[in-house]
């Protein structure tokens, strides 16, 4: 199973023509292309998560988003 | 390679978001938190209904992480004015109750535990239970 660091997530985020930005914890805040907030990522103390979770993540608010973003992290 | 397992341990739990504009708490109940481990011991806690996933060193601080999670969420959901929408959107029942300032919601229900590797929410007796919605699923 793919695990995605932080910074690689952000930048599948970017390709996907999603907003990103920090929280001051260091959690990953998502906004869709619509500028929509989608939702909160939290890291593993590694700074990793699991492909599943981000998808997992976002499916709830965005199916469409989350689905591109499944193929995304599994093409890396 | 990174792999998260579950530990078999699940618990309902209500976590509480500060709704800072009607100046009340509200409690998400009753979700269910899976509980688990990464390869490298960290501890996870899963909400599934909203799709969130929070980290720590202990099962504490991994519930405590969830709360920090869901608490943007809530911000920048109300911010839209979408959050009660998205939360009966994911069947997530919820109440809002009066807040008591400067009183964290685990002081409120009495629900601390001493041993810090263990789930605060196992102690709340079945009366507790009843009336805050937290019941236990282990």
């Amino acid at each position: 199973m793919t695990a995605i660091s932080k910074r690689g997530l952000q930048r599948i985020y970017k390709q996907l023509d999603c907003r990103t930005e920090w929280t001051p914890s260091g959690n990953l805040r998502v906004f869709n292309q619509d500028g929509d907030y989608i939702t909160t990522h939290a890291f593993d103390s590694g700074g990793y998560l699991l492909a599943d979770l981000i998808v997992e993540a976002v499916f709830p608010w965005d199916e469409p988003l989350a689905l591109r973003l499944g193929s995304a992290v599994s093409a890396g | 390679m990174r792999r998260y397992r579950p530990t078999g341990r699940a618990v309902a739990v209500g976590a509480a978001v500060t709704e800072r504009i009607v100046d009340k708490t509200l409690v998400i109940y009753p979700e269910v938190i899976k509980l688990g481990l990464t390869s490298h011991g960290d501890h996870i806690a899963l909400l599934p209904k909203l799709g969130l996933s929070a980290f720590g060193r202990t099962q504490r601080e991994a519930m405590a992480q969830v709360e920090a999670v869901l608490h943007d969420f809530a911000e920048q959901s109300y911010r839209e004015g979408t959050l009660f929408d998205r939360l009966a959107r994911q069947g997530v029942r919820w109440e809002a109750v009066p807040k008591t300032e400067g009183v964290s919601l685990y002081d409120q229900l009495n629900l601390e535990s001493d041993d810090d590797d263990e789930i605060a929410w196992q102690h709340a007796s079945p009366e507790q239970s009843e009336s805050i919605g937290l019941a236990l699923s282990l």
